[in-house]
């Protein structure tokens, strides 16, 4: 889309009743939309901005982020080919892995779409969520918001009232999708991002889908507020991926939160890797009997970066099974906080439900790691259990790895990966575990063990 | 099986046998609740110094200013308005053992309490033979210059080494509970171990004759000097009956270099009681401190005993037991702050939830940058024995330090019916096994108490369990 | 050598007063101690909190937290459950203007992102 017709409003810096109505209109959104917006935009209003006395943002300081340093809405080009999209995100994409389906959002627009014949054909769909609200409207209105509403938090209810772009992914009852669908966010010149996911995977699909975050080398802030709903109908399964590789001026706020059917299966890999900051909520309800969850998490902290996970097993319906494990590499001055609950409701009897935070402190010691492992159990007949580390590159394994001739960085770099394998090697997709691997090497690269001396 | 008596028909749930009627104080304030002017009259009543009457009035600044927790248990209830701040029980208030109802007798003698023990209890003062117990130890601590009485006398007595200490470990606004008890405080024990004495037999607070004992704001400070060691035990196993429904105390512990301190505690507060107390200790270099921590009774404890390993070498160790039943909350735990090179630490918390009740661990494992070679561990075992009981976990662990080894793990877990099948093949009724299995499962915390502890702690909780199969 | 900012006058901050400001995005507590101005981070090293929303007591400084005190002339803990000394930073006075050269040294409690 042009950048004709943009209404003046959505050119200036931070947000108001006007922004949230000219963006809507912008967009040609039905009535009930507009209204959610406003009404989201009241509630961020009333909401506080959480601070450290907030025992959800115990370690993580957000005070000088202010909506109203940001311009909520920027255009960017149409494109007709994947050869006309920017190279750096041709280049992820050749870099990625092999897709089905593709969809690319360039700062606040959907710009390329692209879904092979062959799921066309069996109903898939994959598309910007403006246009899946003029073409499939009974079913965004149905999910949309449905596991991210706006009074979640003032992070997603500044999402509800100025999400523009998006994705909605739409896999019908009974369709298996085996080559994955790849979404990406790119970032150049502007300076917020706003995008939402919405999956529904009908009884009995199954399907890959990945949501990568990546941009161009910038000064400025850049504010970014994402939320994802996945919804995951009976005997289905969903393998989601997230992967946030921004530059380092991006504050990054996600909240990805899903839902799963009788005897379905979530798989979902939260990666960190980029941005300043980087807040992300991972929720996954075990609503219905029977039900799995694994929750794989990888993420690793360098320079000043603040690096902050929360999630959260909640198990509502007995027989269901949750696996969670996040491990992460801290060095330089970076942050790492883990806060994870198990919570079993009432009633909620066989439940399986496990949770595994290892933290890997590199180089010097300014770096900090956080760890809060907690459980709340309210029925008797369960398996729980968490456990957390944290500590060094162990000695042990560093001098056998030298004592067979490979010197000592190199050595390390074997026990950074040794460490990160145990997540990466649960993950069945190889372009995303190659690209994965090169990050870590970037990562190592800076030659942590130079420091120390 | 007449031995088979429940609980409640011992009466040990509703406490109708109250010891203490209110007309037996000598000393009480005039009205329910706290301002200056009460906290003023408890000083004076004491014959306290100005400093300690000036501390005790900034403390009630800082109660007052302070918000109520709304963390940790629901302290909706407590109404602070509603409870007496002082009340000093009557002295040699002549009352026999042979007016205690043949009830509680009962229960002392199946719970196998000393009786020295039995007479505190039952408010019919030390005497008989544990005086001349008491008279014998006191000597041979006098000789040693150990020092064991209660804080108001260590005030009077030891008022320089109070003023260096006291307030030291906790502030007076460490939270709203330390404030409270900083300005209300009465009884309690001091303690001071001269370098390289070693107690061999532990202090036990209903040795002390003729004083407040357990008090409501109870407030303990022990000094372990250089190279000494000392086991202090606080408390009793039986319930302990107050009239009041708040117990806070704040009990602080320094041990200096090369000291070891052990402090072990047994706490059965009646149902109706919010026990909210705060705990903490100093291990300098090469010191070790041990907090031994069983909570069994009240409406809701919120107690985290803390170590701060402050010196190289220092080492910290916190058990905790927690058994909550039916409508109870037992949210307990332990902190350990590592501050200084090669310090050591483990945390093993077991708690039991019966009924509706709920057990909470939690806790902080602290490392400072610096504090290299530390390590850790944390370990908490939750067993839950019905589909009501509730459990929670909440660890947080804080690490600034790569040169480190912490290690964090919790299950929870019901009786097994594997287990059960097993002793019941063996010719155990349901309740037996049970009561075995829980026996095992406490068992870690059980050994380190001095061993008529531990034989009390595990007929407790039998006590507790009768009648909780059906 | 870290560079000196001006950050106040020194008519700002009266004696037995300590007043909070931003330097390169860090919180920086200045006290006035009998006339002499001392300047360290403003965080305490037990838990997030502004050390200057506390208050001074001779060359003591409180947190409003928990109660943990400070020497504000060497920035020592000098009562838990703070354990760790708070940062110090170089000061100067001159022509009636207080100047304050950064500690590079960062109190961890979290939080402690450098704000652009």
């Amino acid at each position: 889309m042009s950048a004709n017709g943009v209404p003046e409003v959505l050119k200036n810096k931070g947000v108001s009743v006007e922004t949230v109505k000219a963006l809507s209109s912008h967009k040609h959104e039905p009535g009930w939309l507009t209204e959610k917006r406003l009404h989201a935009w009241q509630t961020f209003q009333e909401l506080p901005m959480p601070t450290m006395r907030d025992e959800a943002w115990r370690y993580t300081d957000i005070s000088d982020v202010n909506v109203e340093d940001f311009t909520v809405y920027t255009t960017s080009p149409d494109v007709t080919s994947e050869s006309e999209l920017p190279d750096a995100v041709q280049q992820l994409i050749k870099e990625g892995e092999e897709n089905s389906a593709l969809i690319v959002q360039h700062n606040s627009e959907t710009t390329y779409t692209r879904v092979d014949e062959e799921l066309r054909k069996k109903g898939v769909v994959l598309t910007d969520l403006h246009a899946a609200l003029e073409e499939h409207e009974e079913i965004v209105k149905e999910h949309l918001f449905g596991l991210v509403p706006e009074d979640y938090d003032k992070f997603a209810a500044l999402s509800a009232a100025i999400f523009s772009g998006g994705s909605f992914l739409y896999v019908p009852r009974g369709v298996d999708v085996e080559v994955p669908i790849q979404s990406y966010r790119w970032l150049d010149g502007a300076d917020s991002i706003t995008p939402r996911t919405l999956v529904v995977v009908e009884e009995g699909a199954s399907v890959t889908y990945i949501d990568e975050y990546a941009s161009a080398t910038g000064e400025e802030p850049v504010l970014s507020n994402g939320a994802v709903e996945l919804f995951v109908g009976e005997g289905a399964n969903l393998r989601y991926v997230s992967l946030q590789n921004w530059e380092r001026n991006v504050l990054h706020f996600n909240t990805i939160r899903s839902s799963a059917g009788k005897d379905s299966t979530i798989n979902s890999l939260v990666v960190a890797l980029g941005s300043e900051l980087s807040r992300t909520n991972v929720e996954a309800a075990l609503a219905e009997a029977g039900s799995d969850s694994e929750m794989l998490g990888l993420y690793f902290a360098d320079e000043e970066q603040v690096l902050d996970h929360h999630t959260l097993q909640d198990h509502l319906a007995p027989n269901a099974h949750s696996d969670l494990l996040y491990k992460g590499a801290l060095r330089d001055e970076s942050l790492a906080v883990f806060s994870g609950l198990i919570r079993v409701e009432p009633g909620a009897q066989k439940t399986d439900a496990y949770q595994t935070n290892r933290n890997l402190i590199l180089g010097t010691d300014d770096a900090m790691a956080v760890s809060l492992p907690r459980l709340e159990i309210q029925a008797d007949d369960v398996k729980c259990s968490h456990g957390s580390t944290t500590g060094q590159v162990d000695e042990v394994e560093l001098f056998y790895l030298m004592s067979r001739g490979i010197p000592r960085r190199e050595a390390e770099k074997l026990v950074v990966f040794g460490f990160f394998g145990e997540v990466t090697s649960r993950i069945p997709l190889k372009g995303l575990k190659e690209k994965l691997d090169r990050a870590i090497e970037g990562k190592i690269g800076l030659g942590f063990e130079e420091r120390v001396a | 099986m007449p031995e088979d008596r429940t609980i409640q028909e011992l009466g040990l749930d509703e406490y109708k046998y109250g010891f203490s009627d209110p007309e037996e104080y000598f000393f009480k304030t005039p009205r329910k609740g706290v301002d200056p002017e009460i906290v003023a009259m408890i000083s004076k009543h004491k014959n306290e110094p100005e400093w300690m009457l000036e501390y005790r009035l900034k403390a009630l600044e800082s109660f007052m200013e302070k918000p109520t927790p709304q963390w940790g248990g629901d302290l909706s209830e407590l109404d602070f308005e509603e409870i007496y701040y002082y009340i000093r029980p009557m002295e040699n208030q002549g009352r026999t053992w042979d007016d205690v109802p043949d009830d509680i007798k009962n229960t002392f003698e199946k719970l196998g309490i000393p009786q020295a023990e039995r007479d505190t209890l039952a408010g019919v003062g030390a005497q008989y033979e544990s005086e001349v117990v008491y008279h014998s130890l006191k000597e041979e601590w006098d000789k040693a210059g150990v020092v064991f009485m209660d804080m108001d006398s260590g005030l009077r007595e030891h008022e320089d080494i109070v003023r260096e200490y006291f307030g030291t470990i906790i502030p007076y606004d460490d939270n709203k509970f330390s404030a409270l008890n900083s300005a209300v405080w009465s009884g309690g024990s001091f303690v001071y171990v001269p370098p390289g004495v070693h107690i061999d037999i532990p202090l036990q607070a209903y040795f002390r004759i003729n004083a407040e004992n357990m008090g409501q704001f109870e407030r303990t400070l022990i000094i372990a000097d250089e190279g000494s060691s000392v086991h202090y035990i606080e408390g009793c196993t039986a319930p302990t009956y107050t009239a009041n429904s708040l117990h806070s105390a704040v009990v602080e512990l320094i041990a200096k270099p090369g000291a070891r301190i052990r402090y072990s505690t047994i706490q059965n507060w009646s149902h109706n009681t919010y026990n909210l107390v705060t705990k903490r200790a100093v291990a300098e270099e090469n010191a070790t401190v041990e907090w031994v921590d069983g909570n069994l009774g009240s409406k809701l404890t919120m107690k985290y005993p803390a170590v701060y390993l402050t010196g190289e070498g220092a080492r910290g160790e916190i058990l905790s037991v927690a058994y909550a039943g039916d409508g109870q909350h037992q949210d307990a735990g332990g902190k350990v702050v590592h501050a200084a090179p090669n310090t050591s630490s483990l945390i093993t918390s077991k708690s039991i939830s019966k009924g509706t009740g709920r057990s909470t661990y939690r806790g902080l494992l602290k490392v400072h940058e610096g504090a290299v070679n530390s390590k850790s561990r944390v370990e908490c075992d939750a067993l839950l024995l019905d589909e009501q009981a509730r459990t929670d976990t909440y660890p947080y662990i804080e690490i600034e330090e790569k040169k480190v080894n912490t290690e964090h793990e919790a299950t929870v877990s019901k009786v097994g019916e594997d287990q059960l099948f097993y002793l019941m093949s063996r010719g155990l009724s349901e309740e037996e096994a049970i009561a075995m299995v829980v026996n095992g499962f406490i068992e870690p915390i059980a050994k380190e108490l001095p061993l008529e502890y531990a034989i009390e702690l595990n007929r407790l909780i039998q006590m507790e369990m009768e009648g909780s199969v059906g | 050598m870290a560079e000196f900012h001006k950050i106040a006058a020194d008519s700002e901050v009266a004696p037995g007063e300590a007043k909070q400001y931003t330097v390169e995005g860090r919180p920086v507590a200045l006290c006035n101690v009998d006339g002499e101005f001392h300047a360290f981070e403003d965080i305490c090293t037990h838990q997030f909190a502004h050390l200057t929303e506390g208050g001074m007591e001779g060359d003591r400084i409180k947190c409003p937290l928990h109660g943990a005190t400070f020497d504000v002339k060497s920035g020592e803990a000098k009562s838990l459950p703070a354990v760790k000394p708070v940062p110090k930073h170089e000061v100067k006075v001159e022509g009636g203007n207080v100047y304050v050269a950064l500690n590079p040294k960062q109190v961890k409690v979290g939080g402690r992102r450098r704000r652009r």
